[in-house]
């Protein structure tokens, strides 16, 4: 048994002292070369020529092995660090493709906010800012049009990319719309005159998914205030993560390939802690 | 059958009671989740090394105040003590493989992040897992790698509760997602508190129950240049014991350091007072020489069942040196014996022959009793073949042996090739005589 102690002690020590002499001298090469925050820094992802960064572009990136995200209106590639996030990887790869400024700030709606440390780290994923025009072979062409956003999010849902290819069809939110999506893998629901996508999400729901698929393509405003009819209401941290799959006002026109390009964060002004993830 | 489940029935209860954390966090999130690429793995990896190491760590620390439960429990406080070993040993080496594991996914990220997630300062939670990590690290290696004096390793030992007071805030405080499973964390939790409080309960509760023996030195008698026999008489409770019992014995006074330490009883049950036999060893045992008449001293016990499954069989004792104290107390014990009952004294020559009239005193009166000396200064080292030889063979015989752990082995491994049986073979292990 003293050997396999003995054995042990060897291993921790050789790693640990490696890796801290390692991670000094990478320190001080990274004090020479600060990575300039407005670069586009595609970890390790090859884009086409002239790719605009917009919803529609994240959401085809919404799966476990390709994973972006979208926070405070910038673009991460998060697909090699999800297996490693400390707080389960499954959190954070439920956010795949989809603006998750919110999940991130409240630790998908846990309520306190992610450590400096981790937002350092999530700098190191920066694809681009949203709606920038990116490109391995293109000069950056960093659009500022975060400011004037009009009111419409899509929540990575099908519809959004496929009405990209044809960019000049309009959809309206109506409730013939939304029972269309009226499936576990596709389900709309309607909520004080909001229309959310929660296809992805309702395998999480905290209160089992089959109260929440019950009301696929359903105005379910009823059932969202009273949960599904036990009486309570929702908390705050729920109503901030619906805010994360909203796709438009109820009875709202959407013209995808325009619209989609606009990106408005919800109710989230945007923060000057931008300036953090750019040192 | 019966008696492999005895003797590891406490093994298997502490490797289900370590398991059960294991196969809850299996069932907590899908595989697909756990191990869906190099870094997820390991992450995985990190968090099981982490879990088991903690179960056992808090297992341990439980079992870690000797009791007389404990010592019917593990058959005997030698075993105890092993598995304490043990289970010290692979809690330890997995805890250590913890932060290895998990930091590998820093490594993808950069070796600066790597190098900023094994160093104190992070965040609260890690920075007492690496505090916690740190003082095993330095208290486990004076345990192994330096020879120490006994009573200063004991009170270095005791700081290990410190280590786990800090891995305990470690996974109170840090997140994951096995820390918000409240299974796993009521779990950890709930045998952390009966191992603290079983501690705490040691160091100062037990002197308040007043558990301990008190009893005042009778008589002190050097038996040879090298051998002391130390009675004691008990103050208020009669000490019963069966012969092959041990006591731990602390003796209050000048010149003796303060802790108690294993000694075979080798007084008969039938005395009142109690007998110790102490060969000057170590430092220990070298301060024993400043016990007194008169000096007062405290017995916890007894424990121990070397005597335990006799069959009323064909006996053979084989004593090396001081290893005589257990038979010394059984031979005193004997009534009418049925069965032949041999006793090996085994000695360098015949100046160690300590008490040795006391025990031809004995096969006088009982007739099946044979006393054999044996000095391997006028003949060679015993073995398997003399004893046979002596014994009119050793088929269906039961083997007691106490004395140096390799007068034992090596005893053991010649009586195996014989054809005797294991279970056959009983040893007093408890080696600190």
């Amino acid at each position: 048994m003293k050997k396999i102690t003995s054995i042990s002690l060897f291993i921790f020590f050789c790693v640990t002292t490696a890796i801290l002499t390692a991670g000094l001298v990478f320190y001080q090469n990274k004090n020479n070369s600060k990575p300039n925050g407005s670069s586009v820094v595609a970890t390790g992802t090859n884009l086409p020529s002239g790719t605009i960064l917009n919803i529609a572009e994240v959401s085809k990136h919404n799966t476990n092995s390709d994973c972006w995200i979208v926070v405070n209106n910038k673009v991460y590639n998060i697909s090699d660090y999800a297996s490693s996030h400390p707080g389960g990887a499954r959190n954070i790869l439920n956010s795949c493709g989809k603006e998750s400024t919110q999940a991130f700030n409240t630790k998908g709606g846990t309520g306190s906010p992610h450590s400096p440390s981790a937002n350092s780290m999530l700098v190191k994923f920066y694809v681009g800012d949203l709606n920038q025009v990116v490109g391995s072979n293109l000069p950056q062409q960093t659009t500022q049009t975060n400011q004037n956003n009009s009111s419409v999010v899509s929540t990575g849902t099908t519809k959004s990319s496929a009405s990209s290819s044809s960019s000049s069809s309009t959809t309206s939110l109506d409730l013939a719309e939304v029972s269309k999506h009226n499936t576990n893998a596709d389900c709309w629901i309607i909520v004080n005159s909001k229309v959310y996508n929660i296809s992805n999400y309702a395998s999480s729901h905290p209160g089992g998914s089959r109260n929440i698929l019950n009301n696929c393509g359903k105005e379910a405003t009823q059932a969202f205030n009273t949960k599904g009819g036990t009486g309570s209401s929702h908390s705050p941290s729920a109503n901030a993560m619906l805010a994360n799959f909203y796709v438009g006002d109820f009875n709202q026109t959407i013209n995808s390939a325009v619209q989609q390009n606009i990106q408005k964060v919800q109710s989230n002004p945007i923060p000057a802690a931008n300036q953090e993830f750019d040192d | 059958m019966k008696n492999f489940l005895k003797k590891n029935l406490p093994v298997l209860i502490i490797i289900i009671l370590s398991l059960i954390p294991v196969i809850r966090w299996f069932f907590l999130e899908p595989m697909s989740f756990r191990f869906f690429d190099f870094n997820s793995s390991m992450t995985s990896l990190g968090q099981i090394t982490g879990l088991l190491g903690m179960t056992l760590f808090a297992l341990n620390l439980i079992i870690s105040n000797r009791s007389v439960t404990f010592d019917r429990f593990f058959s005997g406080l030698h075993h105890f003590y092993n598995a304490h070993k043990w289970l010290g040993s692979l809690s330890f080496s997995l805890l250590l493989f913890h932060p290895l594991f998990l930091v590998i996914k820093y490594i993808s990220v950069s070796l600066y992040d790597a190098a900023m997630f094994l160093l104190p300062g992070t965040n609260f939670a890690t920075t007492m897992g690496i505090v916690s990590l740190l003082l095993m690290i330095i208290l486990l290696s004076i345990t192994l790698y330096f020879k120490i004096k006994y009573n200063i390793w004991r009170f270095s030992h005791k700081f290990m509760i410190v280590a786990f007071v800090f891995a305990l805030v470690h996974i109170l405080f840090i997140t994951s997602d096995i820390s918000r499973d409240i299974f796993l964390k009521s779990y950890i939790l709930f045998f952390s508190v009966i191992g603290l409080a079983s501690g705490f309960y040691r160091s100062f509760l037990r002197i308040l129950f007043n558990k301990d023996f008190k009893c005042v030195v009778k008589n002190v008698s050097m038996l040879n240049s090298n051998v002391i026999e130390i009675e004691v008489e008990p103050l208020q409770k009669v000490i019963s014991f069966t012969p092959g019992q041990f006591i731990f014995i602390k003796f209050i006074g000048d010149g003796i350091s303060s802790e108690p330490h294993p000694f075979s009883i080798s007084s008969s049950n039938e005395e009142k007072n109690i007998k110790v036999m102490v060969k000057f060893l170590g430092d220990f045992t070298s301060t024993l020489k400043n016990v007194q008449v008169g000096m007062k001293a405290e017995i916890e016990g007894p424990f121990g069942e070397f005597f335990e499954n006799r069959r009323n069989k064909k006996e053979i004792w084989l004593a090396g040196g001081v290893g005589i104290t257990p038979f010394l107390s059984l031979a005193k014990s004997l009534k009418n014996v049925g069965n032949d009952i041999y006793l090996f004294y085994c000695l360098n020559d015949s100046t160690e022959a300590v008490l040795l009239k006391d025990l031809q005193d004995i096969s006088v009166k009982e007739s099946k009793f044979h006393v054999i000396t044996w000095y391997s200064k006028e003949k060679d080292r015993i073995s398997a073949d003399a004893i046979a030889n002596l014994t009119n063979g050793i088929n269906d015989t039961d083997i007691y042996l106490c004395g140096p752990p390799p007068f034992m082995r090596g005893l053991q491994s010649q009586f195996i090739s014989k054809g005797v049986k294991v279970s056959n073979i009983n040893f007093e292990e408890f080696n600190f005589l």
